[in-house]
């Protein structure tokens, strides 16, 4: 009977009603587009992390090489024992574990025997950079924002441990010949790790972008073996471990740390959002979370304030009816739940046709192909709207504890006025 | 044998501020109602008879003194206590009817029925036709009460007054909006049901013709009892 009588008091007043339901729904509708793209940033974010910036889930460093390997390479650099041992734990993982890599960043000088160009490389097995960029999730989300099609000559890449990538901006600042070729030999200069000079050569085989701007003049991809015989070792700076989509990462994390502790050395664990080796990651989302919690507090509040408004005037204009219901024995709970009900009814109502707007907005949002260039990027990348179920299930349930709590709120206070009050139409 | 006291009202005092004015509505009044009385409140505008109503009807608190429903003192009750003593033992009926309109007829006697968990919606439904069939308005349960008469809309009220199977009903001028005739009618029914389920009526009135109808008369002024 309270549910029966708080549907029909929304149709008491039906403009009311009306307008409280269109600010909940445009409210609802807001706060799902947001959270659509702050979700399509983030998986994007993910992805380049994971797999385009080849940090994997994962990574490992020896204690504090992170700072020191530049250095004192020698001293923080994974010896082959070392990694051994860490890859007997990684293997008593099974198949939570899908590939990992091992890497060493440096800086050297690139030279083509014509003109000299000082470069920062990185440096992977080519057979993993090419299963990381054809990972699923990295076509899925981040198709745009980097490679392939960036990524000119990534089969010559991958099958051959003499070729290196290079941007167009280190082959325009040495006058390469372009389109690259394979003609094209390279000498990468660099310190080994006894800090005597080295050198290694190179073909020329492909072409990629960072996307970033700043590191488009320096950095170059070079195979692993590459810098492994330009350090003159066996080891690797860093151990980057990728998992597979159904593990859980934290719970990974966890046993990892377990047995990473009984080793006789110690290891550095970085998680792909570590701003210690992500700091992009952590600001982009860090500003979009700040973003998006100010977005959701000024909606929320209108949300709150429509609601607070519109319960007040219904209990103004129903004060000796709700007096009456007392009167005949309904207590306090009775009635508050009645008006919460009335609230949450319109509140659903309001749910179910925002969640038609907001499916309309995000794919005709999306049909417009809207490109943007953010700061620092290279390239431009669409401005989408990934808005999906489990989005719309949490603003739901955000918009129905703010519409709760809003009632409650209201009917917490309302019930205060004495009851003859309420009969005399007077007090509220 | 003495009939069993249904309201005992021992010397209540109730006074309102009233701007800066201080009125004394109560001063020290005390009366029994016994199980099965009809009784008539009368007095003059101001002299205290709704204000003594909704003390009874735990509407409103004594400053001091106690009113007793069936020996349950009323001052220490909290309000959802009160509202169950309300709902369990008095039924009211009010001047202006206070029906719900967004419900029917049917819906609107059943409402205080909607409270007691321990009924089905059966047995709801059996009462509340048993209450429409006692003030006549059995055919009319769908129908809204802006589709009712003043007499119909106070049968309802009254329907819903007696659906939950009070022990005392407290009607405050049930009449004042009706015309005499229907106003008649209404005293009527109250009789009626006041000899067919020996239910207690007090009740308040400024109608003089309707004195010769009642059992017993209470005549207040100044807040206090001055005739009976």
């Amino acid at each position: 009977m309270i549910l029966k009588l708080a549907y029909l008091n929304l149709f008491r007043n039906r403009n009311r009603a009306l307008s409280t339901g269109l600010a909940i729904c445009i409210g609802f509708v807001g706060m799902n587009l947001l959270g659509a793209y702050i979700f399509r940033i983030k998986k994007a974010l993910d992805t380049t992390s994971v797999y385009s910036a080849l940090l994997g889930h994962v990574r490992l460093y020896k204690q504090d090489s992170l700072v020191q390997f530049s250095l004192k390479p020698k001293k923080y650099i994974f010896q082959k024992e070392e990694m051994i041992q860490i890859e007997n734990i990684i293997n008593g993982f099974g198949s939570e574990v899908e590939y990992t890599a091992k890497n060493i960043n440096g800086s050297g000088l690139l030279s083509n025997g014509k003109t000299s160009h000082p470069i920062l490389f990185s440096s992977f097995d080519p057979e993993v950079y090419a299963k990381s960029l054809s990972q699923p999730d990295v076509t899925k989300w981040a198709k745009d924002w980097i490679l392939p099609s960036q990524f000119k000559n990534i089969d010559v890449f991958r099958n051959n441990n003499e070729v290196m990538s290079i941007t167009p901006k280190i082959a325009d600042i040495m006058s390469l010949t372009y389109p690259l070729g394979l003609n094209e030999s390279l000498q990468l200069a660099g310190r080994t790790l006894d800090g005597d000079l080295n050198a290694v050569n190179l073909d020329l085989g492909a072409e990629h972008t960072t996307g970033l701007e700043f590191l488009e003049d320096t950095m170059v991809l070079i195979p692993f073996k590459k810098a492994q015989e330009l350090f003159s070792t066996e080891g690797a700076e860093s151990i980057s471990i990728y998992l597979n989509p159904y593990t859980n990462l934290e719970n990974f994390i966890k046993k990892l740390d377990l047995q990473l502790g009984v080793l006789p050395f110690k290891v550095d664990r970085y998680s792909y959002y570590d701003e210690k080796i992500n700091s992009v990651y952590l600001g982009t989302m860090g500003f979009l979370m700040v973003m998006g919690a100010f977005f959701i507090f000024l909606i929320g509040t209108a949300v709150s304030l429509s609601i607070i408004n519109s319960l007040t005037m219904g209990i103004i204009e129903r004060t000796r009816e709700i007096g009456t219901l007392y009167a005949v024995g309904f207590k306090k709970k009775d009635v508050s739940k009645l008006f919460i009900y009335e609230n949450l009814l319109l509140c659903l109502c309001s749910i179910v046709v925002g969640v038609g707007i907001a499916f309309l907005i995000s794919s005709f949002v999306n049909s417009l192909d809207i490109r943007f260039t953010p700061p620092s990027v290279i390239g431009k990348i669409q401005f989408k709207l990934v808005w999906n179920f489990s989005i719309a299930l949490s603003v739901a349930a955000f918009t129905i504890m703010l519409t709760f709590l809003s009632s409650y709120v209201v009917m917490k206070n309302k019930s205060k006025i004495k009851l003859i009050d309420l009969l005399n139409d007077c007090g509220a | 044998m003495s009939m069993q006291t249904v309201v005992d009202i021992k010397n209540v005092y109730k006074s309102y501020q009233l701007g800066s004015t201080k009125v004394h509505a109560l001063s020290g009044l005390s009366l029994q109602i016994k199980k099965g009385e009809f009784t008539a409140l009368i007095g003059a505008s101001g002299s205290g008879k709704t204000t003594l109503l909704n003390l009874v009807g735990c509407l409103d608190d004594a400053d001091r003194g106690d009113v007793l429903i069936e020996n349950v003192s009323v001052r220490n009750l909290t309000e959802d206590q009160k509202s169950e003593l309300r709902n369990q033992k008095i039924g009211y009926i009010f001047q202006s009817f206070n029906l719900i309109p967004v419900l029917n007829v049917f819906e609107n006697v059943e409402i205080p029925l909607t409270v007691r968990t321990e009924l089905t919606t059966e047995q709801r439904k059996q009462k509340v036709m048993a209450a429409l069939k006692d003030v006549g308005l059995e055919d009319l349960s769908l129908n809204r009460p802006d589709q009712l008469s003043g007499g119909q809309r106070q049968r309802v009220a009254i329907a819903r007054a007696l659906v939950t199977e009070p022990s005392l009903i407290l009607a405050d001028e049930p009449t004042a909006n009706l015309d005499s005739k229907t106003a008649h009618h209404i005293i009527d029914l109250m009789l009626e049901l006041n000899q067919k389920h020996h239910m207690t009526f007090f009740f308040c009135t400024h109608d003089e013709k309707l004195m010769g109808r009642v059992q017993r008369i209470v005549k207040i002024k100044d807040g206090i009892i001055e005739s009976e």
